[in-house]
C-alpha cells in the first residue's frame, strides 16, 4: 500500500513539475528567512544573518536536487533535462558534432549496406515456409566441391531416409517452346520431381500441382507454366491452361500456373516432371547429374538427417566404383548452398573493422573536448551532481550523437544499396536474392546504432565522469592521453588490416585482367542453341546440324570468324577426371571442352606448340588439345605432344586421347584462375546444345540478324538465345573481384581518411593544449625540430605498436580472402609493404599539419595565451 | 542528498520528525528542524535542509500530511501534521527502535 503511494506521487510527477518545484523553493525560501531574522535577533548584521542563514541551511542545490530525486521516477525525471543540455551542446560544438556524425555515419552506413546483402544472399534464403528446414543433398567430394546425384540414389533415399518428409531431384535446362502463330522461345526450365513443389509448401496459382503418375515413363507429357511465361506469351489468358504446347518439339499439355515471382530453383519459368528428361530413368538412372533437395521430416533435425543419409550412402559403396567412395553424399541447409563466399565474412569483417575505426575517432574527439569540459563537469560534481547522473549526461550526449548519425548512416546505407545493385544488375542470381531491408536489417541497424553509442561514449564517459576538483587541478590529462594512445592504436592497426585485404583484392583483380588477355574478345558475341530431341534424335543429326551452321558462317562479309563449342571462356566448363597411361596417380579433375573446327583460331588464341584441330579430327581418330597448365601438372619433363590421356566420368569407361596441340591457359570453371583444360573437337562427343561464338564487324547488332537468318535457314522452329557481347560477359565474370575490389578499397579509403582526422586531431590538440609551454621553450631556443617532436611523439608509440598489431590482423584478413585471391598470396609482402608505406606517408602528413603550426607560434603571443 | 551523507544516523531523523509532530502538532520545516536542533541540545550538527527530502519521504507515505499556512511573521509556509498511520508507524518504530538500543546496549555491556 504505502509502495503505491510512492509510486503514484512519483508517477505524477511529470504533471506536477512545475508546480511543486515552485512550492519547495518557496517553503526554502521562507525557511531563509526565518533563519535570518532569528540571526538578526541575535545581533548581526543583515549580511551576516543572511550569510549565517545559508550556513545553517546547507546547500539549498543540493537539497533540491534531493528532492527531485525523491519525487520523480528514477530516470525519466531529469532526462529530458539531459537532453536538452545535450543538444544545446551538440549545437554549440557544431564542427565537432560534424566531423564525429559523419564519421559513425560512414561506419553505420556501411555496416547497414554490407548487412542488407549478407541478409538478401545468405539468411533470408528461399521464400518458402520454414526454409530452413529444406536440405540441398549432394555428393560431396574429397576437396569438398559439391556434386550431382544420381536417379538411383535418390530413389534409395526415398525409400530408405525416414529423417526427411521428402525428396525431390530436379535438373535445370532450357525448353523451347513452340507453337502456333508464336515466335519459336528459349525458356529456362526445370526437369522436377512431382512432388517437389509440395515440400516447398508452393501450390500453383491457377492449375493443378503435379501428379505422381504425371512423373512416370510414357505418362502424357505435362508443363506448369511460370507467372512471366502466363502473363508475356500467352497474355495471362486462362484459357492456356488445358491447351497443348510444343515443348522442345513434345506435344505437351499446360496444367498449371506457378505464383508470380516463384522461379524455383534459381530462375526457372518452365517446368516438366523430372520422367521427361531424356534417358534419365533408363540409360542415364546412375549418372550423378540431379540436383536434389527434401524438406526435414517433423522434429527431425539437420545432424540427424545428415547422419542418415551419409549412411545409407555408406551401406552401398561396395557395389560402386573405387573413384566413386572418396565422395560422400550429404546434406547442408538449401540457403547455404547458393552464395557460401568467403567475401561476405571478409565485407562483413571488413565494415566492422570499420565501424571501430570510427568509433575509436569519435571518443578521440570526445575526449579531447573532454579536457575543455573537465571545468563544467569538475562544477557539477561540486554542487552535488553524483558520478551516476555525470554519467548519465554523458551517456545521453553519445546517444544524441548516434542516434543523428544513425539517421545519416541510414540515408547512406539506402544510397550504398542502391549503387550496389547497380553494380551487379547484371549478375546471374537465384531468384529470390533482391537487394532489399527488411525487418531483419533493421534490427540489425538498430543494434549497430546503440553499440556504436556506447562504444564510443564509453571512453569519454568513464573517464570523464571521474572528473572532480581535486583531479581538475592536478591535471587528470594523463589518463585521457593513455585512453587516446590507445584508441589510436586501434584505429590504424584497424585501417592497416582493411588497407591490407583491399590491396590484396586489387592486385588480384589486376592478374585476372592480365590473365585474361590471351583472349581477343573484340567484336565478338556469344550465343546458345539447343536442338530438340524430338527433331534430332541421334548424334549424327547434331553433328550434322552444327557443322553446317558453322559452314554457312563462315564466309558471310561482317563475320569474319565463327565456331560453336560446348562452351567458351570465363562461362565454366564440364568436369572430367583425367586417367594417364600406365600412371596410378589418383586421378584429378580437369575442364573438359568439346569444340569446332575453328575454336582457337576465332578466340584468337594462338596455340604454344603442336596443331590445331583440322576437319578430320575426331571422324576417325581422338585427337585433343591440352593447356599448359595441364601439361605442367602432368609431364612436366617430357614432350607432352603424342601422349595419351584418358578422361572419364567418373563412372563410365575413359575414353583415351591424343594430344595434338598445346594451349594457353584461359580461365574456366574457376572465377579465380585457369584450370588444367582438354580440348576435343565436337565431333568425338556430340551434344545437342552448343554455343555459338561469332566474330565480327563492330557492334552486336550488325552479326545478331545474320546468325538468326542462317539459323532460320536450317530450321524455322529453333530460337536463339542467351546472346551477349563477350566484353560484357567477362566484365561479368570477373564483377566479384570488381565489385568487392571496389568495396574493400572504398572502405580502406574511409578508414585511412578517419585515421588521418584521428592523428591530425591528436596533434592539434596537444599543440593547443601546450600553447603557453612551446612559448617558454621556443622563447628559450627550442628550435623548430624539437617543437614539432614534442607535439607529435604523442603519436609515435601508438604508429608503431599498430604497424606490429596491424601486419598481423592484415596476415589474417589474407587468410580469410585466400580462395578469393587470383595468383597472389595471402602474405604478398609487396602489397604489404605498399600499404605499410601508405599508411606511414599518411600519418606522417596528418602528424605534420598541425606540428608545423606549433612551429610558427609567434614565442611573445604563446607566452600569453590563456 | 542522499540520507547516508547527513550526520544523523540513517531513519533517526524520519522517527524525529514524526515524534516532534506528533508532541507539539503541525509545524513548518524551520519549526521542526529548530525543534530537532534543541532536543539534541548541540549534539547534533543537522544541515536544516536536509529536513526536506525527509519531509516529502514521509509525505510519500503517507505518514504526514501538509497544507500551506501562515507562519508567525505573516508569511506563507507549509505545514506538516502528523497523520494517523503516522502515528501507528511512530509507535511501531519506538518501540522497534528502543528494543534496538537495548539490545546493543547489553551487548556493548557484557562485551566490556
Amino acid at each position: 500500500m504505502t509502495q503505491l503511494r510512492v509510486l503514484l506521487w512519483r508517477v505524477l510527477e511529470p504533471l506536477l513539475r512545475r508546480k511543486r518545484e515552485r512550492e519547495l523553493a518557496e517553503e526554502i525560501e521562507a525557511h531563509l528567512v526565518l533563519l535570518t531574522e532569528e540571526h538578526l535577533r541575535r545581533g548581526l548584521s543583515l549580511e551576516a544573518a543572511r550569510a549565517a542563514a545559508r550556513r545553517d541551511f546547507g546547500g539549498v542545490e543540493k537539497v533540491k536536487e534531493a528532492h527531485r530525486d525523491l519525487r520523480g521516477l528514477p530516470f525519466t525525471d531529469t532526462f529530458h533535462q539531459d537532453l536538452r543540455f545535450a543538444v544545446r551542446l551538440l549545437v554549440k560544438d557544431r564542427w565537432l558534432t560534424a566531423v564525429a556524425a559523419a564519421a559513425l555515419a560512414l561506419g553505420i552506413g556501411a555496416s547497414n549496406t554490407v548487412f542488407t546483402f549478407v541478409n538478401a544472399a545468405q539468411l533470408r534464403g528461399l521464400p518458402v515456409d520454414e526454409p530452413e528446414r529444406v536440405l540441398a543433398v549432394h555428393r560431396m567430394d574429397t576437396s569438398g566441391r559439391p556434386g550431382g546425384v544420381s536417379y538411383t540414389e535418390l530413389e534409395t533415399l526415398r525409400a530408405e531416409a525416414t529423417t526427411l518428409e521428402g525428396i525431390a531431384g530436379y535438373q535445370r535446362s532450357a525448353s523451347t517452346v513452340t507453337d502456333e502463330g508464336l515466335a519459336p522461345e528459349q525458356i529456362r526450365s526445370l526437369y522436377v520431381a512431382a512432388n517437389a513443389f509440395r515440400l516447398l509448401r508452393v501450390v500453383p496459382s491457377l492449375g493443378r500441382d503435379f501428379l505422381p503418375e504425371d512423373d512416370r515413363l510414357g505418362a502424357t507429357p505435362v508443363v506448369i507454366l511460370g507467372e512471366s511465361v502466363f502473363r508475356i506469351r500467352y497474355g495471362g489468358d486462362r484459357k492456356v491452361l488445358g491447351r497443348t504446347i510444343r515443348v522442345n518439339g513434345v506435344e505437351t499439355n499446360v496444367i498449371g500456373v506457378m505464383p508470380e515471382g516463384f522461379q524455383f530453383d534459381y530462375f526457372a519459368d518452365l517446368w516438366q516432371p523430372l520422367a521427361a528428361m531424356p534417358g534419365l530413368t533408363t540409360d542415364k538412372r546412375d549418372a550423378p547429374q540431379l540436383r536434389a533437395f527434401g524438406r526435414l521430416a517433423d522434429g527431425a533435425e539437420l545432424s540427424e538427417a545428415r547422419a542418415e543419409i551419409e549412411g545409407i550412402d555408406g551401406r552401398r559403396d561396395r557395389e560402386r566404383p573405387e573413384s566413386y567412395r572418396e565422395s560422400r553424399l550429404t546434406a547442408a541447409p538449401f540457403n547455404g548452398t547458393i552464395s557460401d563466399n568467403p567475401i561476405m565474412p571478409a565485407l562483413l569483417g571488413s565494415v566492422g573493422f570499420l565501424l571501430l575505426i570510427a568509433c575509436a575517432n569519435v571518443a578521440n574527439l570526445l575526449l579531447a573536448r573532454g579536457t575543455h569540459r573537465a571545468r563544467e563537469i569538475g562544477i557539477r560534481t561540486a554542487i552535488g551532481a553524483t558520478r551516476y547522473r555525470i554519467l548519465r549526461q554523458l551517456v545521453v550526449e553519445s546517444a544524441l550523437l548516434a542516434g543523428l548519425a544513425g539517421v545519416a548512416g541510414f540515408g547512406l546505407s539506402l544510397l550504398g544499396v542502391r549503387l550496389f545493385s547497380n553494380a551487379v544488375a547484371d549478375i546471374a542470381k537465384p531468384y529470390w536474392i533482391h537487394w532489399s531491408m527488411d525487418g531483419r536489417v533493421f534490427l540489425f541497424f538498430a543494434a549497430v546504432c546503440v553499440a556504436t553509442g556506447i562504444l564510443f561514449g564509453l571512453a569519454p564517459a568513464l573517464h570523464l565522469s571521474k572528473t572532480n576538483m581535486v583531479s581538475l587541478k592536478s591535471g587528470a590529462a594523463i589518463g585521457a592521453r593513455r585512453w587516446t594512445r590507445g584508441l589510436l592504436t586501434v584505429e590504424l592497426a584497424l585501417t592497416l588490416a582493411l588497407l591490407a585485404g583491399a590491396g590484396l583484392m586489387l592486385r588480384s583483380f589486376l592478374t585476372l585482367y592480365r590473365l585474361d588477355d590471351v583472349v581477343d574478345t573484340t567484336n565478338m558475341t556469344t550465343m546458345a542453341l539447343r536442338l530438340p530431341g524430338a527433331k534430332y534424335p541421334a548424334p549424327r543429326d547434331w553433328n550434322v546440324f552444327f557443322r553446317r551452321l558453322e559452314e554457312r558462317l563462315a564466309g558471310i562479309p561482317p563475320i569474319s570468324s565463327a565456331t560453336t563449342a560446348s562452351t567458351f571462356p570465363y562461362a565454366g566448363a564440364a568436369a572430367r577426371k583425367l586417367v594417364l597411361d600406365g600412371a596410378d596417380r589418383s586421378p584429378s579433375t580437369v575442364s573438359y571442352l568439346t569444340v569446332g573446327s575453328r575454336y582457337f583460331d576465332t578466340l584468337g588464341l594462338r596455340l604454344v606448340r603442336g596443331r590445331d584441330f583440322t576437319d578430320i579430327d575426331g571422324t576417325a581418330g581422338q585427337e585433343a588439345v591440352v593447356n599448359e597448365l595441364l601439361v605442367a601438372a602432368h609431364f612436366p619433363t617430357e614432350d607432352a605432344i603424342g601422349k595419351r590421356i584418358g578422361l572419364t566420368e567418373d563412372t563410365t569407361a575413359p575414353s583415351w586421347f591424343t594430344i595434338v596441340g598445346i594451349a594457353p591457359d584461359v580461365r574456366q570453371r574457376n572465377l579465380a584462375g585457369p584450370d588444367p583444360t582438354v580440348y576435343v573437337p565436337s565431333r568425338t562427343n556430340p551434344q545437342p546444345f552448343a554455343m555459338l561464338l561469332v566474330r565480327g564487324a563492330p557492334g552486336t547488332e550488325a552479326v545478331i540478324p545474320i546468325v538468326r537468318e542462317e539459323v532460320r535457314a536450317l530450321d524455322p522452329e529453333l530460337p536463339l538465345y542467351g546472346i551477349m557481347p563477350m566484353d560484357q560477359l567477362l566484365s561479368q565474370s570477373r564483377w566479384p573481384y570488381r565489385v568487392f575490389g571496389v568495396m574493400l578499397a572504398a572502405f580502406a579509403s574511409i578508414a585511412l581518411a578517419l585515421s588521418a582526422i584521428g592523428l591530425y586531431a591528436v596533434v592539434a590538440h596537444s599543440v593547443s593544449q601546450r600553447v603557453q609551454e612551446i612559448g617558454v621553450r621556443m622563447a628559450l631556443g627550442a628550435e623548430a625540430r624539437q617543437v614539432s617532436w614534442l607535439v607529435t611523439r604523442t603519436t609515435a608509440l601508438p604508429l608503431f605498436a599498430s604497424l606490429v598489431l596491424g601486419l598481423a590482423a592484415a596476415l589474417g584478413v589474407g587468410k580469410l580472402l585466400q580462395s578469393m585471391l587470383v595468383q597472389t598470396s595471402p602474405t604478398d609482402t609487396t602489397t604489404l609493404l605498399a600499404i605499410v608505406v601508405l599508411l606511414l606517408v599518411v600519418s606522417s602528413v596528418a602528424c605534420w599539419v598541425p606540428a608545423r603550426r606549433a612551429t610558427r607560434l609567434d614565442p611573445v603571443a604563446a607566452l600569453r595565451h590563456e | 542528498m542522499s540520507p547516508r551523507d547527513s550526520e544523523v544516523p540513517y531513519g533517526t531523523l524520519d522517527l524525529m520528525v514524526l515524534r516532534t509532530l506528533e508532541s507539539l502538532g503541525p509545524l513548518h520545516g524551520y519549526g521542526i528542524a529548530r525543534r530537532i536542533e534543541q532536543a539534541a541540545r548541540g549534539a547534533l550538527a543537522l544541515n536544516q535542509g536536509t529536513i526536506y527530502p525527509a519531509l516529502l519521504r514521509l509525505q510519500q507515505k503517507g505518514w504526514i500530511a501538509s497544507a500551506w499556512g501562515t507562519s508567525e511573521n505573516n508569511r506563507r509556509a507549509r505545514f506538516y501534521s502528523i497523520t494517523r498511520s503516522g502515528r501507528k508507524q511512530l509507535e511501531d518504530e519506538s518501540k522497534s527502535w528502543g528494543r534496538s538500543v537495548a539490545m546493543v546496549n547489553r551487548i556493548l555491556e557484557d562485551e566490556s
